[in-house]
């Protein structure tokens, strides 16, 4: 019998609008709109979610542990209170970083077959 | 983040029609859901009209309905039949409930043969017959996760609402608090719960061979049982 913990490949690979909601969250807590607003900026309106797939995605995450609800609301002078703010958990922080890792390997390899240029040739070129 | 202001413009019939609209669209999603996020989502909806009418007008808000409708169909979809997959993972308690007494008896087996509590639940998910099997496998899948005992226990209530289970999980819970000896604790939950529901007699043929192993001793009603064969 093994205890090998904690074993992240279970949960990889992420959908892209989940890996995008662990990213909205890596910098901070926030609420719906703001996760929204964040993903629409990272991907420059390529991934734009509605409400359903974020709530839907944020039920999930919260019942596996990834994320949390905050338990104290914004000062109704600053922010409506009837927002929930979320954050990312230690857990969440783990399968996030897990997942960017498992990304980098495949751009590595597809860097590695020509797909894309090399690292120095991507830096003359401008390329990020 | 700063809220997007109310201005002359979110009065503005597109809007106030976009907003009463969404909230009824929410009446497709379960219960359950429209309760807990109903609200955020609409609130998300009216905040998201506000900014395309701000930034295009009219035709903003209509060009967002667009993706809006798609994607409240498809999620509406989805979590109906999670609620009709956990309908059925209800009717599974039933069964369920016929395996806890002897599930809770392989339980302290193991703790006193002293196998941790993880090797216990991956032994029962290898070993236990369904539904009991699967129940365990899911929750040994999340503790291999990385997740914490108590939201893989809460997990696992969640999937598998069982009154005699949420006993057990108790007394797991309160261990991890309190400290003592796991197996003493449970020990004493086997007679009541196969007083309460009389066993399948499902369990005890699937773990035997483990049982023999350990040289345990078998509750009282499963010694009759085997016994009577």
């Amino acid at each position: 019998m093994s205890t090998d913990f904690p074993d992240l490949k279970h949960f990889l690979p992420l959908t892209p609008a989940a890996f995008n909601i662990l990213l909205a969250l890596a910098d901070g807590e926030k609420h719906g709109y703001a996760i929204m607003q964040a993903i629409a900026l990272r991907t420059a309106g390529e991934v734009r979610m509605g409400p359903g797939t974020l709530y839907g995605l944020i039920k999930r995450m919260l019942a596996n542990g990834w994320i949390e609800e905050l338990d104290e609301r914004p000062d109704p002078a600053l922010d409506d209170e009837r927002r929930r703010y979320y954050r990312l958990s230690d857990l969440g922080q783990r399968v996030a970083t897990a997942e960017a890792e498992r990304l980098a390997r495949l751009v590595a390899a597809a860097r590695q077959q020509g797909l894309l240029p090399t690292k120095g040739r991507a830096i003359l070129l401008g390329s990020p | 983040m700063r809220p997007i202001s109310a201005s002359p413009a979110s009065r503005s019939h597109a809007l106030i029609l976009s907003d009463r609209v969404y909230r009824r669209l929410l009446v497709a999603y379960p219960a359950e859901f429209r309760q807990r996020y109903g609200p955020e989502m609409a609130q998300v909806f009216r905040t998201s009209c506000r900014a395309s009418y701000h930034a295009s007008g009219a035709g903003g808000v209509v060009r967002l309905w667009l993706p809006t409708l798609w994607d409240w169909a498809w999620t509406a979809v989805r979590e109906r039949f999670s609620v009709l997959f956990r309908r059925s993972m209800m009717n599974d308690t039933v069964s369920f409930d016929r395996q806890v007494g002897d599930l809770v008896w392989s339980m302290v087996t193991g703790l006193r043969a002293a196998y941790s509590l993880p090797q216990v639940i991956e032994a029962i998910s290898l070993n236990a017959p369904e539904p009991t099997a699967s129940a365990f496998k899911r929750l040994h899948a999340d503790l291999t996760s990385g997740l914490p005992l108590e939201q893989g226990l809460a997990n696992l209530l969640k999937a598998v609402p069982s009154k005699h289970l949420a006993q057990v999980v108790a007394v797991i819970q309160e261990q991890r608090k309190a400290g003592g000896n796991l197996a003493e604790l449970l020990a004493p939950l086997v007679d009541g719960i196969l007083k309460q529901v009389p066993s399948d007699g499902a369990f005890y043929p699937a773990m035997r061979q483990e049982a023999e192993v350990l040289g345990a001793p078998l509750p009282e009603r499963v010694q009759s049982q085997k016994q009577g064969e």
